[in-house]
């Protein structure tokens, strides 16, 4: 399932925003659009993912994928059972997750009241795993309920009985609006090794070597031996960048404490110095 | 003919929506599946199984029987059954744990138990039973837990599970026989919630698909000002289905005008149209909408610009008269973004970097 989303990902950015053309939208807004496109062709992750979350925040078309979503998810509870269920979410699939289930999993759902809903802690799943997790960014947008507060939580008030929340520390969509909630049996885990300078690539998430343990152990309850995980760790981060990662780290601290337009220059710099020394290291860009 | 199309407008508002159709239930249909030979809990099962029949029989009586009403309290049959059942496997848990210095579940039992016996089934928690992969070993819970939040850890390998009924078995064949012997009565009150919502989802999905098929062309400024005009609708709390209109903002047309006032192979030209601000009720049994809109077509003999009203029928054919200096014009349009819009294709274009999670 994953391939083939990456490829169609691929496919969809490749062939950019031009299939908006004639297709309902204003020229004006097809032509800002492609040229916001041709500005950004070396930095493809980034807009892609911006505007995307901009669509779904902004437009009819994300309630309307949460019905289609919880149609499809609905289907795959009858079929499998909710406690068989491992939803693994990225980037905006996070705030579509979320919004769906804060919305399936309603406090006071009645199974006569005509709503197609779930009464929170009766039809959990076994986990939920968001990387990159975006669907606070997405509430800014959509006002829906507030991820800090909503039923997507483990226990018998939430939708699940785990979640592991996964973000590295130098992927850009996490740090507006972080997700932080703290409660029984949510679990943050937070990767700060740069073997990519995408830090937003799904790939580099899921093998990071604590991630790929958790999986382990919770999807096929498999234990990892405490020697061959630390075998894995110094594995995972050969080749990793770590000369300019930790001026960017705290340039961007400061940014984020004090938000000067100094600050931001100086992360700025540190930032293409990365960036320069990821080339140079061979690290793919 | 203000009036009337007032008139006009008020019967089509007043013109009911699509309905949704409702799910039945066939107790008949319904069977909780044998469990196997060496299962430790098979009394468990036999007693899960006949609640499963009473929890049946309840929600057909209560949905069969007429209009089921919010809120509405099982029959004391079922508050018997539910009540005995949990006590049942709390018991026999307890028997089977209750003295373990390691296995320490007694908390979590007993609140399953008074939840089972306080449930009901319109809007009540149905406790199940899981055991999950740790670091040391599993651990166990019922998940509808509220008070109880910590879960009992069992280890990988002890004697309190071999013990148990004299099998011989490790701790996680102990507790997955628990877990498919105690959760198999609610299995019928799973099915008819899934069938349920997968009923009334099927049709919020029906009614999204024909208003990307069949309702009026939007630009994305439509798009954007219909989701704004209708945010109380999509921030309700729960799954929507589309917006009951549209709301129309300088949408291009292209249009055939007639100026009767105008000279002698003048009167008919084509032009193009610009509707300021409208709306569109897609979904009526005749969609209707109107706007305010101006025409602009090159004229010799008269005005080449003259603004008034458009009515749309049926989210295709659209109608309007304009107005200037005296002179009056009527002009029927083609939608411009239809001869290049699908929205149903709009919307899978959309989607497509997200496949992945629907399929």
């Amino acid at each position: 399932m994953f391939w083939s989303q990456f490829a169609d990902n691929a496919a969809a950015r490749q062939e950019g925003f031009a299939f908006l053309t004639g297709a309902g939208v204003a020229a004006e807004l097809v032509q800002e659009l492609v040229t916001l496109e041709s500005q950004f062709n070396n930095d493809e992750f980034l807009y892609t993912h911006w505007l995307d979350v901009l669509l779904y925040g902004t437009t009819y078309f994300g309630p309307r994928i949460h019905a289609q979503f919880a149609a499809k998810f609905n289907n795959l509870v009858s079929e499998h059972g909710h406690g068989n269920i491992h939803v693994v979410c990225h980037s905006l699939g996070t705030a579509v997750v979320h919004d769906t289930f804060s919305k399936l999993y309603r406090h006071g759902a009645n199974i006569f009241d005509g709503i197609p809903d779930y009464l929170p802690g009766n039809f959990n799943i076994n986990t939920l795993w968001t990387f990159a997790n975006v669907s606070r960014l997405a509430n800014l947008l959509n006002h829906l309920e507030d991820p800090n507060q909503s039923t997507v939580a483990p226990g018998g008030n939430g939708c699940t009985n785990y979640l592991y929340n996964i973000r590295h520390e130098l992927d850009p969509f996490t740090w507006i609006k972080q997700y932080k909630r703290e409660m029984d049996y949510l679990t943050h885990i937070e990767n700060n090794v740069v073997r990519n300078i995408n830090t937003h690539d799904f790939y580099e998430y899921v093998t990071a070597p604590e991630v790929t343990r958790k999986l382990l152990l919770k999807l096929f309850d498999l234990r990892v031996a405490a020697d061959k995980f630390d075998a894995c760790v110094a594995q995972y981060e050969q080749g990793s960048i770590t000369e300019g990662v930790n001026d960017l780290k705290a340039a961007l601290e400061a940014v984020r404490d004090d938000p000067s337009l100094n600050d931001l220059q100086k992360a700025f710099k540190a930032c293409k110095a990365l960036v320069e020394i990821a080339k140079q290291a061979g690290v793919d860009i | 003919m203000r009036r009337l199309l007032l008139a006009l407008l008020l019967v089509y508002l007043s013109l009911p929506a699509l309905g949704a159709e409702s799910a039945s239930v066939d107790c008949t249909a319904f069977n909780v599946e044998a469990i196997a030979a060496d299962n430790v809990y098979k009394d468990v099962h036999t007693k899960a199984r006949s609640t499963a029949a009473t929890l049946c029989e309840s929600i057909r009586d209560i949905f069969d029987g007429g209009s089921p009403s919010v809120g509405k309290t099982p029959s004391e049959k079922l508050q018997q059954s539910l009540g005995d059942f949990g006590q049942f496997a709390a018991q026999a848990l307890i028997n089977d744990f209750g003295s373990s210095e390691v296995i320490k579940l007694d908390a979590n039992v007993r609140e399953m138990q008074e939840q089972l016996a306080s449930t009901n089934l319109a809007t009540g928690k149905f406790p199940e039973f899981q055991i999950s992969s740790t670091d040391e070993g599993y651990e166990g819970f019922f998940t509808t837990a509220e008070k109880v939040k910590k879960r009992f850890a069992i280890p990988l390998e002890h004697e309190d599970c071999k013990r148990v009924r004299n099998a011989n078995k490790p701790c996680k064949d102990v507790f997955t026989d628990f877990e498919i012997a105690f959760n198999a009565y609610r299995k019928v009150y799973d099915q008819f919630v899934n069938d349920t919502n997968k009923q009334l989802l099927f049709n919020l999905n029906r009614d999204w698909d024909r208003f990307l098929d069949v309702s009026k062309s939007q630009t994305g400024l439509e798009v954007w000002l219909t989701t704004l005009w209708h945010s109380k609708h999509f921030k309700k709390d729960h799954i929507v289905g589309p917006p009951s209109s549209q709301i129309i903002a300088l949408h291009p047309q292209l249009v055939y005008e007639y100026v009767d006032g105008a000279v002698d192979g003048d009167n008919a030209e084509f032009g193009v149209a610009v509707e300021w601000l409208g709306i569109n009720f897609w979904n009526k049994k005749m969609p209707f909408g109107i706007s305010v809109a101006s025409v602009y077509t090159d004229r010799v003999s008269v005005a080449d610009i003259r603004s008034g009203i458009m009515l749309h029928l049926d989210n295709k054919y659209s109608l309007g008269w304009g107005y200037r200096d005296g002179e009056n014009s009527v002009y029927f349009s083609l939608d411009l973004l239809t001869l290049f819009q699908s929205k149903r294709q709009q919307y899978e274009r959309y989607i497509q970097q997200y496949k992945g999670y629907l399929e």
